[in-house]
């Protein structure tokens, strides 16, 4: 099925991205027919806006396109390796659960077409409109894996060093502390959009193992820096599981390190377990709080 | 935890409901939604005000909003829309306060005829800013003196406050105050879930 | 607490023909967009569908010659197999496929050799599975390889004791399991562990009284249950909460009866087919789920299903695997 107006909406699309970089989210707009003379998509202060008459229109041509490609046994057309991530990217903004999808851009990268921080950029774009995407953070692990791998690689120290009995972690080099960073709040982000998004906090708790290899300071920084953001939200479970995760992972340490630090386990154990109690009494009627205590 | 939304009414005697002054917090919704979320809540406040008997007060769950609301003996209301997080009695508190406060600086006589771009009261941003947390805002401790006897009837639906035979969805598409996008918007997002 | 009320006049009869008929047409309209937007899931989709007529004691309403076609398109060099043709083969399709042709009793419809060998090649040294050749970990892929070779007879291809114990080390203070070890539990996630360690024979891991405890929690006052606290109660958390339940020998310590009427009241009356609460829209997924559950809490219209494998005894039964629950 060839359609004129899949063709111009995907175009569209395109010449957006590449007029703006940065768009920073991205929602359907509830405009159920065309109106005439006006492109249903629209960009204001970088947020991009997709009339919802043309979502379908848009999906069905860059999907037939891409997996016609795709199948092995249906010729398979030549498409340039810039088109071919421009498809996934129309296919996934609309359905990111389509993993194969992901799966066509992980090879891009494999083979240069494509760069980690930009599938970084547009995986947190798609979070904005569906915030516990399971695929999507899937694939966010799969590019963070890979962009440690390859600063490892080049690092200096031998690799040994990484095991939990250090205080600071691996030499991280600076560039995966900003990505980290930048992937912290991508987590808190999605956990503000959807409640309880186990997703969002499993991938955080992923990030501390992953990148940090549970360090003692940076479960530590954790625990401060959620504290605020646990009081303005005493019914989400996944964020105190969160905590639990935190807490449990500091009684692992071993007991030197812990002591070499100053560093009473009882005494946090027994914080988290007044300022529970204090939420408990502030907001009645919390099943979370509950558990957490 | 969040307050979206705090406005004061006037209902008047034949029933009829304006609003004089509101204010909201929306920076948590999408950027393409916040226009009609905010037409929602205007519309959502007046129409639980005019269901509301003078003299009463009443919290109404809708969806993942709470709509806390409070009418006068003297007909003046105040709405107030959160989540369900956020302490029923700290937002009661919050909508006494500033009825008080309206009611000291805009005189009773000019309540019914009043445009609202004409009412001069400001502070409503502040409060709703500082109630965003509901243990800073000192209204915590102070609740259990501040707020009268009056009775809170929960309702665990829109649909019990609208009166026999009405229809949210009806009165969805009859509105005046709420744009064709907004009332498509309801629509879809209906669908949707 | 987060719930939902049950309307006066939602269905309290089980209304099988009309599930018959609705699984039956799913899928007539392939042009749809709502079938293009769900073809990441067209293996699994089949599955729920074929098992849910089995169920019924329909199958053979279905079209096995096309199924049969499709599956063995499906499949790829690698042995893995995929969600439909021209995408990428996943441990989850894979075991939906299996599924379907044991049902079928079909499995030399496809290379089965190359399942066994690929599902092998995605053990980890510490004896967790990649879904694929990516590398994402989850408990949910450790279900599938041993439920799917299991089926297949030949759990011995991988290395049980590790694949064990890295599930186990999945398991949380409240005695349920999550994703990845530190990862907060889930009922999805539980079932996919129960039933992993009751495929493998280690059921003897779970503290029973904790976890079933934690599972009955799930029941809302409307009697649906939910997936873990503060959420809303799904028809689908029925099948992941009773079957772990059952799997640990402590189904009686929930109020059937508030569940029954829940999960009848999620049918819908003109189109046939359960949501995922009431009111809401039907889809193949829930369908599945709410018959399954219906079924094993005593339901005598529908067969028997099995609580790990989620399909019907007697094809368990036939492929002679029998496993010791708690
Ligand atoms: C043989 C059968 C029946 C199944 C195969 C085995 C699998 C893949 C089971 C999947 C189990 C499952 C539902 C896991 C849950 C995954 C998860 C962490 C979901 C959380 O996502 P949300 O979208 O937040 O879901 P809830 O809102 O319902 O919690």
């Amino acid at each position: 099925m060839t359609d004129g107006r899949g063709v111009r909406l995907l175009t569209d699309l395109n010449n957006i991205f590449k007029r703006d970089p940065n768009i920073d989210e991205y929602d359907v707009l509830p405009v159920i027919e065309p109106k005439h003379n006006k492109s249903p998509l629209v960009v204001v202060d970088h947020k991009l806006g997709v009339e919802l008459w043309c979502v379908s229109i848009l999906y069905q041509h860059a999907y037939d396109r891409l997996f016609s490609w795709r199948d092995k046994n249906g010729g398979g057309k030549f498409i340039d390796p810039v088109e071919v991530g421009n498809l996934c990217r129309a296919v996934l903004l609309v359905n990111p659960e389509c993993y194969t999808a992901w799966n066509i851009r992980k090879e891009c990268v494999e083979s240069c077409t494509l760069n980690i921080e930009d599938d970084l950029k547009l995986g947190r774009l798609i979070l904005t409109k569906h915030p516990k995407s399971p695929e999507t953070f899937i694939h966010r692990r799969w590019l963070l894996q890979r962009y440690i791998n390859q600063c490892l690689i080049f690092l200096p120290t031998n690799q040994n060093s990484s095991s939990n009995n250090t205080l600071i972690p691996v030499q991280l080099n600076t560039n995966i502390q900003r990505l980290v960073t930048q992937e912290f709040a991508v987590c808190l982000h999605a956990a503000e959009h959807y409640p309880c998004n186990y997703h969002a906090w499993s991938h955080r708790i992923w990030l501390i193992q992953t990148a940090y290899n549970n360090s003692i300071q940076v479960l530590l920084t954790e625990l401060q820096k959620t504290i605020i953001w646990f009081a303005q939200h005493v019914s989400d479970h996944s964020g105190f599981h969160y905590r639990q995760f935190l807490l449990t992972s500091l009684m692992n340490q071993s007991k030197t390190l812990l002591h070499k630090y100053h560093i009473d386990i009882n005494d946090i154990i027994t914080q988290e377990f007044d300022k529970t109690c204090d939420l408990i009494a502030c907001f009645p009627g919390h099943e979370a709080l509950w558990y957490h205590r | 935890m969040k307050l979206f939304a705090l406005s004061v009414l006037y209902k008047s005697p034949d029933g009829k409901v304006n609003q004089l002054k509101a204010a909201h917090e929306l920076s948590s919704f999408g950027y393409f939604q916040r226009g009609s979320i905010k037409e929602f809540m205007d519309f959502t406040s007046k129409i639980i005000v005019e269901r509301t008997a003078q003299c009463s007060r009443a919290s109404v769950k809708e969806q993942e909003y709470i709509c806390h609301v409070s009418v006068r003996s003297d007909n003046l209301a105040g709405v107030v829309i959160a989540d369900h997080e956020y302490p029923q009695r700290v937002a009661h508190t919050l909508i006494n306060r500033v009825l008080d406060e309206f009611s000291s600086k805009i005189s009773q006589q000019q309540w019914p005829v009043i445009k609202e771009s004409e009412v001069n009261f400001t502070t409503l941003p502040d409060h709703l800013q500082k109630y965003q947390d509901p243990k800073q805002s000192d209204a915590m401790t102070r609740i259990q003196s501040d707020l009268d006897e009056t009775k809170i009837i929960l309702y665990n639906t829109m649909e019990q406050v609208l009166e026999r035979g009405e229809k949210l969805d009806d009165l969805v598409e009859k509105s005046e105050g709420l744009s064709m996008q907004s009332k498509t918007f309801y629509k879809t997002a209906k669908k949707t879930n | 607490i987060k719930d939902v009320s049950i309307p006066d006049n939602a269905p309290k009869e089980l209304l099988l023909s009309k599930h018959a008929d609705y699984i039956g047409a799913y899928g007539s309209k392939k042009d749809d967009y709502e079938y293009v937007m769900t073809e990441y899931l067209r293996m699994n989709g089949i599955y729920w569908g074929l098992t849910a007529m089995d169920l019924m004691d329909e199958l053979k309403r279905m079209n096995k010659e096309e199924v049969l076609v499709f599956v063995k398109q499906c499949q790829h060099e690698s042995g893995g197999i995929s969600c439909s043709v021209g995408h990428d083969p996943h441990l989850l399709c894979t075991l939906s496929a299996i599924q379907i042709l044991t049902l079928y009793d079909a499995q030399d419809t496809i290379d089965c050799d190359k399942v066994i060998k690929w599902v092998q090649s995605l053990q980890q040294d510490d004896g967790s599975f990649y879904g694929d050749k990516w590398g994402e970990v989850d408990t949910r892929f450790s279900f599938c390889a041993v439920a799917c070779l299991s089926l297949l007879g030949k759990l011995d291809s991988i290395n049980v004791d590790k694949a064990v114990e890295f599930v186990v080390s999945c398991m949380n203070f409240d005695g349920g399991f999550g994703c990845r070890p530190g990862s907060e539990s889930h009922s999805g996630q539980i079932y996919c562990c129960v039933g992993m360690l009751a495929i493998t024979g280690q059921l003897h891991h779970i503290n029973a009284d904790l976890l079933g405890w934690w599972l009955c929690e799930r029941q809302l006052p409307s009697g649906g249950l939910n997936g873990r606290p503060e959420k809303l109660p799904d028809v689908c958390y029925s099948w992941w909460v009773l079957a772990s339940l059952k799997i640990i020998n402590r189904l009686q310590w929930i109020d059937k009866n508030k569940l029954i009427e829940f999960i009848l009241a999620s049918q819908d009356e003109e189109t046939g087919g359960f949501a995922d609460r009431p009111g809401d829209m039907v889809d193949p997924f829930h369908t599945l789920f709410g018959l399954a559950g219906l079924s094993l809490l005593g339901n005598t219209s529908i067969k028997p299903v099995n609580p790990v494998y989620c399909m019907p005894e007697d094809t368990i039964r036939r492929v002679g695997i029998q496993l010791d629950l708690l």
